[in-house]
């Protein structure tokens, strides 16, 4: 029994599989379309909403927004009050990056060049399972352990350490009453909250370095140290771009971090979510909003230009 | 005889590439047929435009008569054993094999049945409930085997099977195939970059290069009256004469392909030119020597019992011109 | 290969210590659960007891909020499962024009902070006059778990040889017996593990939904609620320990169920 030829198909089913047979774009298309129209209508449609509001205004008199073409609240956006919270809110950004990156980079380098594929995989849950639990519960416990009866005071008081912590304390702008309630605090979440984004990048990259490379620079004649300074930090360097891609934008961000855990000077999201909420804003918010955007896009084209992607 | 596939001027270009560039060719039902050709020459393109998983941008190509260009690759009779066997990984061997039964819709107990039946016919008996992972690179190669020909297929096309197999379980499954091949009387078409696999065990060879057909015919009419330079060179061992080289020893003026066995060996003035003996390597039955005929070199090949002059001695060539043949090349 | 070399112990310490520091908040969770203070957050608890989780379990806005979140997370990983996997098959098929650009676009939602997402819905509800629902919820949920899902299986995808799916049809199958057959298996476990933590993503966010919920709380707004206004700790407390787990059980399942490429990645 051997097989014949059927020139058409035999049902409709078959004639319907025959035209994605000699149109194959013509499949992929379909399977493009819905993902396509609901991430381009949607979510790129609210983005551009978002752009079009920041070119709106408010009406002093009535709180009512005026649907009209106007510069006026990029104007408010640069006043000092302002203008002091994006300066504030970068310059977070920046530090809680540099401090992930110092944090993240002797984890990432032990579990890639060190350790064996079973420390190797703990290393992975290690930070994947932190990655992924609750943003909230993660907070949640800061509060825990920055409260006046928390941890951190108990842990203090029973080192004799309190003199210390109050000269922390009393340091001028990032100091404040309790770690709680300063800048630090902020600090500290933050840097908890987004470390786990900056490991698995600067991982990633450490991971595709080749042993024989370092081996070549010892044979060569570099000493441990001079291979790190002049093999390893270099290739690991898309690594940590990539990872602060993360860290810089999530903080900039971020809102309930500095709400929670933080003295009252707002940040460039608490002013987000304040103008929209009760104040009806929605003009200035999302000038607001369109700051961390813009800032991005600059970080990305640079971070591009570093080959910083390629270690996403 | 009855022609299983016909190119009528095909071609294939992918954007700005041309894989496939205007291919006149007839298989015959029931014969051993090689394409070769260096790798990227487009062979393996052909073989996908056979099987319909790819399409011709140009040209017809007919199908027992057949005009195919509407018919997908589930309904043609030519099935595939892939270069890399693409076996599935998630199934076991022996419903890998059964696969073409399944998307039939024949029933479990018969396809098994069948199944087990080419198992056999390709030696692996009892390794069915293995996973093709548990495979050694000749098993895969055989259940690869076994799954095409599942369906009965009327062509069988062959990509490249044997080219990840070291080179003592190649000769067997040379042999073996061809065997295959002779007891169902079926069509093979075999891709290959390898002239002696392309020699050894096909029917007819199509010498394929840059997307365009050089040649096409047996093992001896290729080996022996190779019709350009590039068959000539690439199937090997023949000497390609330049006209140059041929002027100087009074051979005619076109290129040409002389085979080594031809050339005789002589004292100095006593042939068509002289040359300086440049090097020999011993094969066991003959000496393959090369001389430099000034900037030219010829194959020579020296029974192992006629004596051999001094490396760097001169010596004369000399062959009969029947030995030479005209290729078609300006 | 690595073990030839020794790390040094200052690289093992500090290795050590920052794993710690990721780990130690979230285990203090679990201790708080049990804590018999009820009015500070006082260290060492003063003693233990398992009352708050009956108290917890009678609480029918506990329950409201956690149906919500159960059934916002479910239709969105519904939905990021169709789109992700569409896009990811789409992708890896073929080379076309624009190929970069729809992976920005899928990555997008997800790498601008969740705050421009949120705000951008918002005001695009208000210009269209939508009215907040659970509906506006789930169509912000959706919109950031089809990365995940897109991720997970576009990794699948290009580890599944496309000589599978040719052979498959050179045997005969069609299209759809071709995926049922060939390409569902070796995509399940990696959907599966996409769909996990595209619910585990959605079942824990708060940014978004902040701006697109309106009235109604999913578990992750009510935890905020008390956060900022703190009334009853040991049920927050006893919430917090519930949801880790809750997020912990999918994510330990996609580990398991994406091992095999993690490791050959990293080999």
């Amino acid at each position: 029994m051997q097989q014949t030829i059927h020139p058409k198909g035999t049902d409709s089913g078959a004639r319907f599989a025959d035209i994605f047979w000699k149109k194959p774009g013509l499949l992929i298309f379909l399977f493009l379309l819905p993902p396509l129209l609901w991430l381009g209508v949607i979510y790129l449609g609210s983005l551009f909403t978002l752009l079009l509001h920041s070119f709106f205004s408010i009406d002093e008199f009535s709180g009512l927004i005026r649907y009209e073409f106007t510069l006026k609240t990029y104007a408010e956006l640069l006043s000092p009050a302002n203008f002091d919270v994006i300066l504030r809110t970068i310059l977070m950004a920046c530090a809680v990056t540099v401090a992930a990156a110092v944090i993240a980079f002797p984890i990432a380098y032990y579990a890639s060049r060190y350790a064996n594929p079973k420390i190797k995989a703990l290393f992975y849950l290690g930070v994947m399972l932190p990655l992924w639990s609750s943003y909230l519960v993660k907070i949640y416990a800061w509060k825990l352990i920055l409260a006046k009866q928390g941890i951190i005071n108990w842990m203090v008081e029973g080192t004799g350490a309190t003199f210390l912590l109050n000269s922390v304390l009393a340091l001028p702008v990032i100091g404040g009453n309790s770690l709680a309630v300063s800048y630090i605090g902020t600090f500290i979440v933050l840097v908890y909250v987004w470390l786990p984004f900056m490991i698995l990048p600067i991982q990633a990259a450490l991971e595709r370095i080749p042993d024989s490379l370092l081996d070549a620079s010892g044979d060569l004649g570099a000493a441990p140290q001079q291979t790190f300074k002049l093999v390893v930090l270099p290739l690991a360097l898309p690594g940590v771009i990539a990872g602060s891609i993360f860290t810089f934008s999530l903080t900039m961000g971020d809102y309930i971090v500095p709400q929670i855990i933080g003295s009252s000077r707002r940040f460039i999201g608490q002013a987000v979510y304040a103008h929209q909420g009760t104040a009806g804003n929605i003009p200035l918010a999302a000038a607001f909003a369109v700051v961390p955007i813009a800032v991005m896009v600059i970080y990305l084209y640079l971070a591009k230009k570093r080959g910083a992607f390629d270690a996403l | 005889m009855v022609t299983a596939v016909k190119f009528d001027n095909v071609s294939r270009r992918f954007d700005t590439d041309v894989a496939v560039n205007g291919i006149d060719l007839k298989i015959r039902e029931g014969e051993f047929f090689a394409m070769l050709g260096p790798s990227g020459s487009g062979k393996t393109t052909c073989l996908r435009l056979i099987s319909g998983i790819d399409r011709p941008s140009a040209g017809h190509i007919e199908i027992f008569g057949v005009r195919s260009e509407n018919i997908p690759p589930n309904r043609r009779p030519i099935n595939t054993v892939f270069q890399d066997y693409a076996l599935f990984p998630h199934l076991k061997v022996l419903d890998n094999v059964a696969y073409g039964l399944l998307v039939k819709g024949v029933a479990k107990n018969d396809r098994y049945q069948a199944a087990e039946q080419l198992l056999e016919l390709v030696k692996l008996k009892g390794y069915g409930n293995r996973m093709p992972a548990q495979l050694s690179g000749g098993q895969r190669q055989r259940v690869a085997l076994a799954r095409a020909l599942i369906n009965q297929p009327r062509v069988l096309l062959l990509d490249e099977p044997l080219g990840a197999l070291d080179l003592k379980l190649r000769e067997q499954m040379q042999e073996e195939l061809k065997a295959l091949q002779q007891s169902l009387g079926i069509t093979f078409v075999f891709v290959t970059h390898d002239q002696g696999e392309a020699l050894s065990m096909s029917d007819r060879i199509a010498i394929i290069n840059e997307g365009a057909l050089e040649q096409v015919g047996t093992p001896q009419e290729i080996y022996q009256t190779p019709r350009t330079r590039f068959v000539a060179e690439f199937v090997g061992s023949s000497n390609v004469l330049s006209p140059r080289l041929s002027v100087r020893c009074g051979a005619g003026s076109n290129w040409s392909s002389l085979r080594p066995e031809e050339v005789k060996l002589g004292v100095p003035g006593a042939g068509r030119a002289d040359g300086t003996l440049q090097s020999v390597r011993y094969l066991g039955a003959s000496n393959y020597v090369t001389v430099m005929l000034e900037e030219d070199q010829l194959a020579v090949l020296v029974s192992t019992t006629d004596a051999l002059p001094a490396i760097g001695s001169k010596v004369s060539v000399n062959w009969d011109s029947d030995a030479q043949h005209i290729m078609d090349d300006e | 290969m690595h073990s030839s070399r020794r790390a040094s112990f200052a690289l093992k310490l500090s290795a050590v210590c920052g794993l710690a520091f990721l780990h130690l908040p979230i285990l203090l969770i679990f201790l708080y659960a049990f804590t018999t203070e009820d009015k500070s957050y006082q260290f060492p608890p003063p003693g233990f007891t398992l009352k708050w989780f009956e108290i917890t379990w009678n609480r029918p806005d506990v329950w409201a909020a956690l149906k919500l979140s159960l059934e916002v997370a479910t239709v969105s990983t519904i939905l990021a499962l169709i789109l992700g996997t569409l896009c990811a098959a789409a992708v890896s098929r073929a080379k076309f024009f624009g190929r970069e650009a729809i992976s920005l676009l899928v990555i997008l939602p997800i790498a601008l902070p969740g705050i421009i997402t949120g705000i951008s819905l918002r005001s695009a509800y208000n210009i269209l006059d939508i009215p907040f629902s659970t509906f506006t919820i789930i169509l912000g949920h959706a919109t950031f778990c089809v990365v995940v899902v897109y991720n997970n299986a576009i990794a699948r995808f290009r580890r599944l040889s496309g000589s599978l799916i040719e052979a498959s049809t050179d045997l005969g199958a069609s299209g759809l017996q071709t995926f049922r057959y060939v390409v569902l298996p070796n995509l399940a476990t990696a959907l599966l593990a996409g769909g996990m933590l595209a619910f585990a993503l959605s079942f824990d966010e708060v940014i978004v939904t902040t701006f697109t919920a309106g009235q109604q709380q999913t578990l992750p707004i009510w935890m905020l609620e008390e956060l900022v206004r703190p009334r009853q700790r040991p049920v927050t407390n006893v919430v917090a320990m519930v949801v880790v787990l809750v997020t912990f059980l999918p994510i330990l399942g996609a580990y398991y169920l994406t091992r095999g490429s993690v490791m050959s990645r990293s080999s």
